[in-house]
């Protein structure tokens, strides 16, 4: 590799000397192709980080149009008065409040007072709905209704204005970014001004049509014993049909509207799952093992008489198949409490069954746990089940109409006529009060690759 | 003599190692923009629309005689491998792209098929079930999935999925890029389970991992249940 000259001095060899230029001329290479990937990249996250603020900059501009629109129409309806033209301009509320969540939600939120911020659109247009949908029902406005509307509009006249003295503040060079975190605090304090006014704002929307929670609901199924997270067993092993219980391992407990206890299990088999007891009664309010399914042995009518067959051995009377739905060879199905011919969609458990295994993988019981009563009042259709038979249904063909109860958005329950049709290829459910034979609300279903999906 | 030769041999490995090291990194760094797609395949173990479209056109055909039931098992398996065989093509009992072509049909990758509102859904909060729970237990991955559902039908949240995740500052895995990896079966799986009503938090609306978790005010919220790494709260 290296060699001396006459006079001594360590020279290359010519291998060495052709090694080196060439391990050079591939470093040169290397750095200059490194340093133009580099300014691409740069320049490509420049080109990003300009999109980027520009869909940021026309999220702000459409969210100050959203507002502007709320407040104008909520404006308007303080003085209509025909029902037509009140329900036209709740409808621009409602549509405008919808679209300003989705920009709200896009927009910079770096503490909660935004949240609140969604919390108020959300709520004006749930308000707005509620009022559409009075007004569809040939039921007029009242004075507190229309005088909400105007106190609704004052609240969204100063967070509009708020919302656009924003823009005019960062003109001339400002950042939209910045200075919606800075308003976040603005936003919140006049939130907080209006809720702890003389405004009964959320108790009067939440507590009546649109309630989100179960918070004012007492769980039926939730009475007894108190159960000790030692003595837990047997009430597990009742709820997993089928199953050999190996293992069993508390977790946690939960803290909701009632306390619950977590488990782990394992199967004689290896399988995996968890399990969640009510603390009192011992009810199971879910189970769940991770199922995947290369091979489905099973078909569907054989799966749903697995789902009836274990809620017979878990206890669960007169439960009926409402709904089904193939997922990766899972099936899931919906089934319900039925009693003197008519079924109750509140008392519904859902369970996933392997097509693979032929066994139930998971059971979820937290409506049941709810609202399962054996014996309910008002039970009684005005409307036969021939006049529902003999029903405008346009073009679409009847297969089956059954008596049931259905939950209402008002935490209530009420007794319709469901009545399954097909249009086509479409499948539809259409819901008839049982007392007036109004039509109160339809759903179709809607096929897809992840099961079927009802709208 | 000899330390000479070793000290020019040290300095021509460090210059060749830099230089391969120079040349991975530029590899590596113009090759991770590259977006790989895998292509659409039907096989036993799926089910949906597209395999009852299977079935039939197979049944139609003669080759299948089971029930259309969406169910890709294996009748459905035998089917197609003798559809592949009479039609010349490779007989894996899977559809694939040729075989799709052949009987007709255009294959669509469920998880970014466009034609179902649901797919879309799924595959969006899968990613983010898998880049915020991958490594938990299989119900904090379900519980995860249901926190998001849970936000949805918050008045405080968006009223979408996609509005949910994306919200700014909302889940680390969108900040830092994790969303964009592709989830795993288990999931998708835990998604499935809460789409259909599976909620191991009875409707908590926050969650976070106390050794992480650098918000002061995340710890204000009320904690419910703690699932492996994190607590769940409202």
């Amino acid at each position: 590799m290296l060699e001396k000259d006459e006079k001594g001095r360590i020279i290359m060899t010519k291998p060495l000397s052709i090694l080196l230029i060439v391990a050079t001329i591939l470093a040169i290479s290397a750095i200059t192709v490194l340093a133009a990937f580099l300014w691409v990249n740069n320049s490509e996250n420049g080109v990003w980080l300009r999109n980027a603020n520009n869909m940021y900059n026309g999220t702000y501009y459409d969210l100050v149009g959203d507002f502007l629109q709320m407040e104008t129409n909520l404006s308007k309806l303080r003085v209509v008065s025909s029902s037509g033209l009140r329900q036209e301009l709740l409808l621009e509320v409602v549509l405008s409040s919808q679209s300003a969540v989705n920009n709200l939600s896009r927009l910079s939120a770096t503490n909660q007072n935004m949240s609140e911020l969604i919390k108020y659109t959300n709520q004006t247009g749930d308000y707005c709905k509620f009022l559409m949908r009075k007004l569809g029902s040939d039921i007029e406005l009242t004075d507190e209704d229309v005088e909400m509307i105007g106190k609704l509009y004052d609240m969204t006249y100063q967070l509009s204005t708020t919302l656009a003295s924003i823009g005019e503040k960062v003109k001339g060079g400002g950042d939209l970014v910045q200075g919606i975190d800075k308003f976040n605090t603005s936003f919140s304090d006049i939130l907080l001004e209006f809720n702890n006014g003389s405004v009964q704002y959320p108790s009067l929307i939440y507590d009546g049509a649109f309630s989100d929670s179960l918070v004012d609901k007492e769980p039926t199924m939730v009475v007894g014993e108190k159960v000790d997270p030692t003595n837990a067993r047997a009430y597990i092993v009742n709820a997993l049909v089928g199953y050999e219980i190996k293992n069993l391992e508390f977790v946690a407990h939960s803290y909701n509207k009632f306390t619950t206890f977590l488990y782990k299990f394992e199967t004689a088999d290896g399988q995996v799952g968890s399990i969640q007891i009510a603390e009192v009664g011992g009810f199971v309010t879910m189970w769940d093992i991770e199922s995947e399914v290369n091979n489905p042995q099973f078909s569907k009518e054989e799966g749903l008489e697995i789902a009836r067959q274990y809620c017979n051995g878990a206890g669960l009377r007169n439960m009926q198949v409402v709904w089904s739905s193939i997922s990766d060879s899972n099936l899931y199905v919906n089934m319900c409490y039925s009693s003197g011919g008519v079924t109750f969609y509140p008392d519904m458990v859902k369970l996933k069954i392997s097509l693979q295994t032929g066994k139930v993988v998971g059971y979820e019981g937290l409506n049941y746990c709810y609202n399962h009563k054996e014996n309910r009042d008002n039970l009684t259709a005005t409307i036969t089940k021939e006049q529902v038979q003999n029903y405008d249904y346009k073009d679409m063909s009847v297969s089956d109409i059954k008596l049931v109860v259905i939950p209402t958005e008002w935490k209530t329950e009420r007794l319709v006529w469901e009545v399954t049709g097909k249009l086509g290829e479409w499948q539809f459910l259409v819901y008839l009060d049982a007392k007036d034979g109004k039509e109160v609300r339809i759903l179709q279903v809607v096929e897809g690759d992840e099961g079927n999906l009802l709208m | 003599m000899m330390k000479d030769q070793v000290f020019v041999m040290q300095i021509v490995s460090i210059v060749l190692l830099v230089v391969v090291v120079l040349l991975t990194a530029v590899f590596l760094s113009l090759s991770g923009n590259e977006q790989v797609q895998d292509c659409a395949k039907i096989q036993q173990g799926n089910s949906g629309k597209q395999v009852k479209l299977i079935q039939q056109k197979l049944k139609n055909w003669g080759y299948y005689e089971g029930e259309i039931d969406g169910i890709y098992g294996s009748g459905t398996t035998k089917a197609v491998r003798k559809f592949q065989k009479v039609n010349g093509l490779n007989v894996d009992g899977i559809v694939g792209d040729k075989t799709a072509q052949k009987m007709g049909i255009s294959l669509q990758n469920s998880s970014s098929n466009g034609s179902s509102y649901n797919s879309q859904d799924v595959y969006l909060l899968a990613k983010c079930v898998y880049a915020e729970s991958r490594g938990e237990p299989y119900t904090g991955q379900v519980a995860v999935a249901a926190v998001v559902l849970n936000r949805v039908r918050s008045s405080s949240f968006p009223n979408t999925i996609a509005g949910v995740i994306y919200q700014p500052y909302a889940f680390t895995a969108v900040a830092d890029g994790q969303i964009n990896l592709e989830p795993n079966q288990s999931a998708y799986n835990a998604v499935r389970d809460a789409m259909n009503g599976w909620d191991p938090t009875n409707g908590c609306l926050y969650y976070f991992n106390p050794a992480t978790a650098t918000s002061s005010w995340i710890w204000s919220r009320e904690i419910k249940l703690t699932i492996g790494k994190h607590n769940f709260a409202v």
